[in-house]
């Protein structure tokens, strides 16, 4: 469903990412880890269209998103870690506005809200405008207009900075039940206990390198290390660090 | 279905209404205070242009339709350029800088229907220019002219047109030169220099250049009219748009509609122009602007500190540090120097090229004029600047507030930082200015120390209002210095600065009238009451900068982050 094929992103002399493929799989949850810094924000955006590779191709469901960047956009869904949202609309105006731009009918459009509504508990807020909402309150209402088209693709970048737990757990089971129903959804994190939670495979990148991909249990055998995955992680990014060095 | 276009049109009203209900539930106070003195300022304009035509037509005579109708000429294409910019300008900002633009690209929204979209928002904000300024004009010149009312009908028509034109233009513009610039920060900043500057070049030779000399039966005001014959070029829509209020004036409808048709085609043109080219600039202009790469300071920091530790040697040095950081982030944003720079580099270029006029042959009191209204050009833009970068000051803090707002210093401190950064940056530029006019103009020593200490004390009191409202009235949810200078703070500054400094020019006006009802000549009555004015001036100008900046004080103590 996301095919990454030798992505190269310079800054100037920078290179933020360099030469990555990568392929996920239809209903594949993937999570990107690493530390600040390590290209996984720039990866995200390329996949969402928001920035071009310097050399290489993005495809998303078989489009490619620079060329054919609406009918990728069609298919997909991003979520920022900074949530935008029209400070003068209220949570329910803002969702009208994304299912229209998507294309949903009226009916469709009330009737995916309502069940999105119920499914985040945000009936209480959602006729006030989005300039009162708290950081939680706005990254459920983004997570929510996410899912309105049912994208096949999910773009997710850091989803669950500033949550609360109740919120942390609710956004991680939305994860795996989109997962389960078929949606591909790459996913950066800096918390590395999402991704031993929910991601079927794990990507972790050190200076917009791919330095060790797999499940975690194939990271666990790669780093020749049987504890968690935060230890695992430690264990192969320090040990990329000091052979670079 | 709906078309991307129209969802996107329909959520703008969407929250334009959302605004509004708001406003009227909340703020009845602010609309009525808004709404007052945006029709004081119409009806203030109304009325000195009517004063000012009548005065023309007895200084001028017969000359006087003509002398008119080439201040139209002048004024449309004055009122184009710096639309042409300022949509040049916000273009850049709303398509490649905005928050907006980069959410709205992550949905399968058409290249084409943002950059419509935002090209509809930036003619909203130009019509403003055309409300307040243009329309009073052309209603004075109605009636002046005896004109039923009727005839401002059809010359709204004209500017609803016209305005497509410098929008389309100036995105236009914009987005080529985001893709065509060398793609570096460094690059960036020498092209749009180099641009600037070239453009001042030219038009510096243009007014420099142009034959002067003074003939004592020649009209004062056509002379300088004359020498800026270039505004009625039949190729430049702004002269269609004069040209055609003319015939409209004159009752020749069929003309009057050949000009309407001409700019409304041109209009059309540009758009759709910009329109088709928009599908691929925007999209590269976006990928352009996302790529620059971040350029390392530390090399330059040395420099900035140093210049500016060394300028303001008598300041604490945490209030220093805080001025250094506002300077370092509006020089290193070249959205906001390059207008700085454009209007003091035109008012440069005009006073530098004085001579050209050969005022400076003149009596003594055509020059004390001529230098006081160098003096009120000056004065009414440095306000136009304090309100736009020196009232958001704070507010632009927004967020980050709290870095400055936990610093182990008092934070009064702050205010007075922002207070020393707006009077020496004003005062610098100026002062300058003001010199350079007195010396061009060859005015007398008392008069060209009068109109220093006038210039001073400005600065002081224009300072002091926009930091002082600026804190009174701060917006710390908006991270565009637009919108915050468009609230009731914003509105509210810009109309007591209006205010200050018609005051100053009054009072400073005394001197110049004593000169003139003695016919020029130079005499110790005269300088007496030079010193009293300067006295007067340096009074009126403490309060202003006083009074707003004690209650600024106050309220900075109880500011809630």
């Amino acid at each position: 469903m996301i095919g990454i094929r030798g992505v190269t992103k310079d800054y100037g002399r920078k290179t933020a990412v360099n030469d990555l493929t990568l392929d996920i799989a239809q209903g594949e949850l993937f999570a990107f880890l690493g530390p600040n810094g390590a290209g996984k924000t720039t990866t995200i955006k390329m996949i969402a269209g928001l920035l071009r590779p310097t050399r290489g191709a993005i495809t998303v469901c078989g489009f490619d998103v620079q060329r054919d960047y609406i009918e990728a956009k069609r298919r997909m869904a991003y979520v920022p870690d900074q949530p935008y949202l029209y400070d003068k609309l209220s949570g329910f105006e803002f969702l009208e506005f994304i299912g229209e731009m998507y294309g949903l009918g009226r009916d469709e459009r009330r009737k995916e809200i309502e069940r999105l509504s119920e499914l985040f508990d945000m009936d209480g807020y959602l006729d006030l405008l989005t300039e009162s909402y708290s950081h939680g309150m706005k990254q459920r209402v983004v997570l929510a207009g996410t899912l309105l088209h049912k994208p096949k693709v999910m773009v997710v970048d850091e989803p669950l900075v500033g949550l609360d737990p109740h919120t942390a757990r609710l956004v991680k089971n939305i994860f795996r039940d989109q997962a389960r129903a078929g949606t591909t959804i790459f996913m950066s994190t800096h918390v590395i206990s999402i991704a031993e939670d929910v991601a079927d495979r794990v990507g972790i990148i050190l200076e917009g390198r791919v330095v060790a991909l797999g499940t975690v249990a194939e990271l666990r055998r790669q780093a020749n290390h049987d504890g968690k995955l935060e230890d695992v992680f430690f264990k192969i990014t320090e040990g990329q660090s000091n052979g670079g060095q | 279905m709906r078309s991307d276009l129209a969802v996107l049109g329909a959520r703008r009203r969407l929250e334009l209404g959302n605004r509004l209900r708001e406003m009227f539930e909340r703020s009845r106070f602010k609309i009525l205070v808004i709404g007052s003195f945006s029709i004081l300022f119409w009806l203030s304009l109304y009325s000195l242009s009517l004063k000012g035509m009548q005065q023309v037509q007895f200084m001028t005579r017969q000359h006087s339709t003509e002398l008119i109708g080439s201040m139209f000429h002048v004024f449309f294409l004055a009122l184009g350029i710096m639309l042409l910019f300022s949509n040049a300008i916000i273009t850049y900002t709303s398509l490649f800088k905005s928050k907006e633009t980069a959410f709205l690209s992550s949905l399968p929204v058409r290249a084409e229907s943002i950059f419509l979209y935002r090209l509809g928002e930036s003619i909203a904000f130009s019509s403003w220019a055309f409300v307040f300024l243009a329309t009073p004009l052309t209603a004075a010149y109605g009636a002046h002219l005896g004109l039923p009312w009727t005839f401002n009908l059809p010359v709204l028509a004209f500017y609803l047109v016209f305005l497509f034109v410098p929008a389309a233009l100036g995105s236009l513009v914009s987005m080529i030169v985001t893709v065509t610039v060398p793609r570096s920060r460094k690059g960036l900043v020498i092209a749009g220099a180099a641009v600037i500057v070239g453009g001042v070049v030219y038009l510096g030779f243009r007014v420099v250049g142009l034959p002067g000399g003074y003939n004592q039966d020649l009209r004062i005001a056509s002379e300088v009219f004359d020498s800026i014959k270039f505004s009625e070029n039949p190729l430049l829509p702004s002269a269609w748009l004069a040209k055609g209020i003319g015939h409209l004036r004159e009752g020749r409808t069929d003309r009057a509609l050949f000009f309407l048709g001409l700019i409304a085609a041109n209009a059309l043109f540009l758009t759709a122009l910009a329109h088709s080219a928009a599908g691929g600039l925007m999209r590269r202009g976006w990928f352009v602007s996302q790529d620059l790469p971040s350029r390392k300071r530390r090399g330059a920091r040395a420099g900035v500190d140093l210049f500016f530790g060394r300028l303001l040697f008598f300041m604490s040095r945490r209030v220093k540090q805080i001025v250094i950081k506002d300077a370092k982030s509006f020089v290193r944003d070249p959205v906001q120097w390059s207008q700085f720079l454009i209007f003091f580099g035109l008012l440069g270029i005009y006073f530098s090229s004085l001579r050209s006029f050969a005022y400076e042959e003149r009596d003594v009191v055509f020059r004390n004029l001529i230098g006081q209204m160098n003096l009120l050009a000056t004065a009414l833009t440095l306000a136009t600047f304090s309100s736009r970068f020196i009232f958001p000051q704070l507010s632009l803090e927004g967020r980050r507030f709290w870095v400055v707002g936990m610093m182990p210093m008092p934070r009064e401190e702050i205010l007075f930082g922002k207070l020393a950064f707006s009077f020496a940056a004003s005062l610098l530029i100026s002062e300058f200015l003001i010199g350079l006019s007195s010396f061009m103009l060859k005015v007398p020593v008392s008069m060209a120390a009068l109109h220093a200490v006038a210039l001073f004390g400005i600065c002081l009191g224009l300072s002091g209002l926009s930091v002082g409202l600026g804190t009174l009235y701060p917006n710390f949810a908006e991270d565009n210095p637009s919108k915050i200078v468009a609230g009731f703070g914003g509105t509210l500054n810009l109309v007591l600065s209006l205010g200050f400094v018609i005051a100053v020019m009054a009072v400073q006006a005394v001197p110049g009238f004593v000169l003139l009802r003695e016919g020029g000549a130079a005499s110790p009555d005269a300088s007496s009451w030079v010193v009293g004015t300067m006295a007067a001036i340096l009074a009126l100008s403490l309060a202003a900068c006083l009074i707003p900046m004690a209650l600024a004080l106050k309220a900075i103590r109880k500011l809630e982050i």
